[in-house]
């Protein structure tokens, strides 16, 4: 639905989004408190501040957005005394696996207490879904889940928006971050072996802020992201695209911050545009590298350093990524008579990242393995390369690909 | 009325911003600590939350050189070079100044205004990984790849892309979780193992930089490495991180390589700019290996700009700046000559210690102009780097009020043994003055062993006659006894075959010399003669 985006509507939708969020959430926190949803007092301000809204647009559409909550199309915003309403809202939605309410015709006083209902005894009764038993988009979008409690009565005018109503907008949304990043880390390399001009890096950040808040708001799809695998020929940008999913996730369940996971999806996007150093014909070459390629492989790191820090940048995000890309190629390990190598956290999860991705990808040398061998491989035979408590913790993080 | 109104309003919002841009300004002047920026930051926010208290939030849009408020400027500028510019540049297209606006919103967004930081990303993804509550952004919507680089082809590359990775997500995504999977790190333990710390970074980000120049992989990328190098630098020292910076430059110093020299070239004619330099000798206080390492990168004509820091620096700073200075003469000769005839003294004696490190050569006609320093201290100091004929630059000496210098000077004249007659000429002149004997008795040891140590012919005689025929009448009987002995240091200090002889010869005659002497002379044979049997072998 199209509203009516002058300066005066935005500011009324505002007004009045904000006063229907503060009444939800109030209904919200009252009813949990004293388990009761009747209320008549607040129930009557939610109902005065749809009608209010509706009285203007016409309409009445919350929905849970990827940057805050929207009403009408438009993303509210709160201060500090709204904020806890606004939360306990979007919460009370997410655990009911909800992405929205609208309503076309005014919602009667029934629809709003049952809503608020439904709400509070997700919130109560909810558990985490267990992996591997949630069932799949196809099944999710057959089944209208209505809020029927023992004595719920069916909604009248409110419509809910189950996250399964999103999966035409959301799989486009991630394949096209996703696939943004492989082209521009295949178009980096190219460009850099031409000695061309390279895409300006608020692109490249652009797409992973893109991606930090994809993975933020369907974790689990964002993962399955991961499962892109390249044809021979294009192997580097689709390995940098799912090194670059599979770190954000793996921050995420870390729970390092935004700004750090998009460091390391940054990292990850450039951790091997020293590749660009290596003729494409030697890379492509089958069976095992000879002692020139693999020369030629053993420096790449330092190309891919250098190709992140010629562009003069030193502030720490660029720097990690210079740094994690020289030293995610880096073995923990070092030779008999050489010093400990100087390896950063990024470089650690990305190096855990990077050996995942490469092992369940096909090379001219060897067929990919599938995620389960592949984390075996890392976790005995291969362990001794990565951070110890980091590949404990690679099974929980990769677990939705197993 | 309105118009008025109107106007009134777009003042409040005028002055609200000119508010906000001197508190950018002097928190990018001072970069003090945290505390110091709020205090900066205060009525900048106070004003801000008036403003929004009163007028709602405020929309402010972002062109170059200008920031305008419903249509109405704001806010002016260079179009070219101002933090307007900077912002529409980096993707900003209108601010939103909220309702509530905390303190550490209004740092945050000062941070990024400030002018002439090289550690920061684009604004817009600054302001995105800021995250703040109260103070939005809208920037352009689409990556614009293709629109970019306007090539068919890499749309139909990443519809393609797109299109393998939907079948992936249709075939094996499922719903959500209703929660989000437990966190596997509790805080503590994420903050202990991602320190992120900016001096850690900077420090291995500078070694990469080294090791690529060092193996010979920068090709045509060197000089924007070298100029990335030199930016850490100058954030480490900005910050005031010594230890990170010492390690930087220490990696540095110890690379080898054709293109390391270059690199140090560059970096030292950024690193002798004269704010450096004081934030460098500041940060010594903390790190004092650091100034000796950083005064290494500088060239060779930089000593002009490091003389007047000698002033400027602390004791402990001023030793490694006096050292610099004197590996750096040939450009400030005249600046040192100076400092060292006229200069305060604490400085000529910070230099005449550094002499070491100046070449041989020049050593000497610098210590004869400290000699003309009207401190006693600095002609002392300057005595033992004197070279040259000493018999003219030190004979005056010898005649100088105070004792301590006419000692130095006689141990001086020692040493001279290029000018042995002149030398022993000028101080047997001195011992026969007539009173000589009636001196400080330290003086009078130290002239005769100087006179020894000469090992002249004329100081041998002098000093052989007065051990073995001391004329009583001359000096009467009482100073008989010290004439001798005086004489016998000299004698034992010469250690010579023709010294222990005539030791040997009183000894054989022993009458009418005192049991003082004859013991004095006894020990002294002995001592010798071991010292002219070890020289034998």
């Amino acid at each position: 639905m199209n509203f009516d985006n002058s300066p005066a509507a935005s500011e009324e939708r505002q007004r009045c989004g904000v006063r229907v969020i503060i009444a939800l959430g109030n209904l919200i926190f009252s009813a949990r408190d004293h388990a009761d949803v009747r209320m008549p007092a607040q129930v009557d301000q939610l109902d005065q501040a749809v009608r209010d809204l509706r009285s203007w647009d016409g309409a009445f559409e919350l929905s849970i957005e990827l940057d805050g909550l929207g009403i009408n199309g438009q993303i509210l915003r709160f201060d500090a005394t709204e904020q806890s309403f606004a939360a306990a809202v979007r919460a009370a939605f997410r655990v009911r696996g909800l992405f929205g309410v609208s309503a076309l015709l005014h919602p009667p006083l029934s629809d709003l207490r049952e809503l608020v209902r439904f709400l509070v005894e997700g919130a109560q009764a909810g558990k985490p879904a267990q992996a591997g038993q949630a069932p799949k988009l196809s099944k999710v979008s057959k089944e209208k889940l209505p809020p029927r409690g023992t004595d719920a009565r069916p909604l009248h005018a409110l419509r809910l928006r189950y996250q399964a109503d999103f999966t035409d907008e959301t799989v486009p949304r991630l394949a096209a971050a996703y696939a943004h990043a492989v082209f521009f880390v295949d178009h980096t390399i190219q460009e850099l072996r031409v000695g061309g001009e390279s895409m300006p890096m608020s692109v490249a950040s652009q797409v992973v802020q893109d991606l930090v808040d994809l993975q933020a708001l369907f974790p689990s799809r964002f993962l399955q992201l991961a499962r892109t695998k390249a044809e021979a020929e294009e192997y580097w940008g689709f390995h940098a695209g799912n090194v670059a999913v599979l770190a954000i996730t793996f921050a995420a369940r870390l729970g390092l911050s935004r700004a750090r996971r998009h460091d390391l999806g940054m990292a990850a996007l450039f951790h091997d545009v020293g590749m660009a150093a290596i003729p494409a014909a030697l890379l492509e070459r089958k069976g095992e590298l000879d002692e020139r390629a693999k020369g030629a492989v053993k420096a790449s790191p330092l190309f891919a350093a250098r190709a992140i820090l010629r562009h003069r940048e030193v502030h720490p995000a660029a720097l990690e990524r210079a740094l994690a890309a020289y030293e995610c190629h880096l073995e923990l390990i070092p030779e008999p008579g050489e010093p400990l190598p100087d390896i950063g956290f990024s470089a650690r999860i990305l190096s855990l990242c990077e050996s995942f991705d490469a092992l369940t990808t096909a090379r001219p040398f060897r067929p990919a393995r599938t995620p389960k061998e592949a984390l075996h491989i890392m976790t005995t035979e291969q362990v001794f390369r990565f951070d110890p408590e980091l590949v404990d913790l690679l099974a929980f993080v990769v677990e939705p690909l197993l | 009325m309105a118009a008025s109104g109107a106007g009134s309003a777009s003042s409040d919002v005028r002055d609200t911003f000119a508010t906000l841009l001197r508190a950018v300004d002097r928190v990018s002047v001072l970069r003090g600590s945290r505390a110091q920026q709020q205090a900066a930051f205060e009525p900048a926010l106070l004003a801000l939350r008036r403003l929004t208290d009163v007028r709602g939030d405020i929309f402010v849009a972002v062109q170059p050189g200008l920031l305008t408020w419903n249509g109405e400027t704001v806010h002016s500028e260079s179009r070219d070079a101002g933090f307007c510019a900077r912002l529409h540049r980096e993707g900003i297209r209108s601010l939103c100044f909220r309702r509530g606006l905390a303190m550490d919103e209004i740092v945050a967004f000062g941070a990024l205004l400030q002018p002439g930081l090289h550690g920061r990303e684009d604004a817009a993804t600054e302001l995105w990984k800021a995250n703040l509550s109260h103070l939005g952004y809208s920037a352009p919507r689409g990556y614009q790849l293709t629109g970019t680089f306007g090539d068919d082809d890499a749309a139909q590359a990443i519809t393609e892309i797109s299109r393998r990775a939907e079948s992936e997500l249709v075939q094996h995504a499922g719903p959500e979780p209703t929660y989000p999977p437990r966190e596997l790190w509790e805080e503590d333990h994420r903050s202990r193992r991602d320190a992120h710390d900016p001096g850690e970074l900077e420090r291995r980000g500078a070694l990469i930089i080294v090791k690529i120049i060092e193996q010979d992989r920068a090709d045509w990328d060197r000089v924007p490495l070298v100029e990335a190098f030199w930016r850490i630098l100058d954030q480490l020292l900005g910050r005031g991180e010594p230890g990170p910076l010492l390690a930087v430059l220490e990696g540095a110093l110890r690379a080898n390589g054709p293109h390391l020299i270059e690199l140090r070239l560059v970096v030292g004619r950024t690193l002798v700019e004269r704010q450096r330099l004081l934030r460098a000798i500041e940060l010594s206080a903390l790190e004092p290996k650091l100034l000796p390492r950083y005064l290494a990168f500088l060239p060779l004509d930089s000593g002009p700009a490091l003389i007047p820091l000698l002033h400027a620096s602390v004791d402990s700073a001023r030793a490694a700046l006096a050292n610099a200075v004197m590996l750096r003469l040939e450009s400030c000769a005249q600046a040192v000559d100076e400092v060292l005839r006229k200069g305060d003294a604490s400085l000529a004696l910070a230099v005449l210690a550094a002499m070491p490190s100046a070449s041989p050569d020049k050593r000497g006609p610098f210590a004869a102009a400290a000699l003309s320093h009207p401190e006693v201290t600095v002609k002392t100091a300057a005595i033992p780097w004197l070279s040259g004929n000493l018999v003219s630059l030190l004979g005056p000496l010898l005649s100088h009020p105070d004792a301590g210098l006419r000692l130095a000077t006689a141990e001086a004249l020692g040493s001279a043994t290029a000018q042995r007659e002149p030398a022993a000429a000028l101080l047997m002149s001195i011992l026969a003055r007539p009173g000589a004997l009636s001196g400080d008795r330290q003086e009078l040891e130290t002239l005769h062993r100087a006179l020894g140590r000469l090992g002249s012919s004329s100081g041998f005689t002098f000093l052989s006659d007065r051990l073995t025929r001391v004329r009583r009448k001359l000096f009467g009987k009482r100073k008989v006894e010290l004439v001798q002995l005086l004489a016998l240091q000299g004698l034992v200090e010469e250690r010579s075959s023709r010294s222990l002889k005539a030791l040997d010869e009183l000894l054989q005659a022993p009458e009418g010399h005192t049991p003082a002497v004859l013991a004095a002379c006894r020990a002294a044979a002995s001592s010798l003669r071991a010292a002219v049997r070890r020289a034998g072998r």
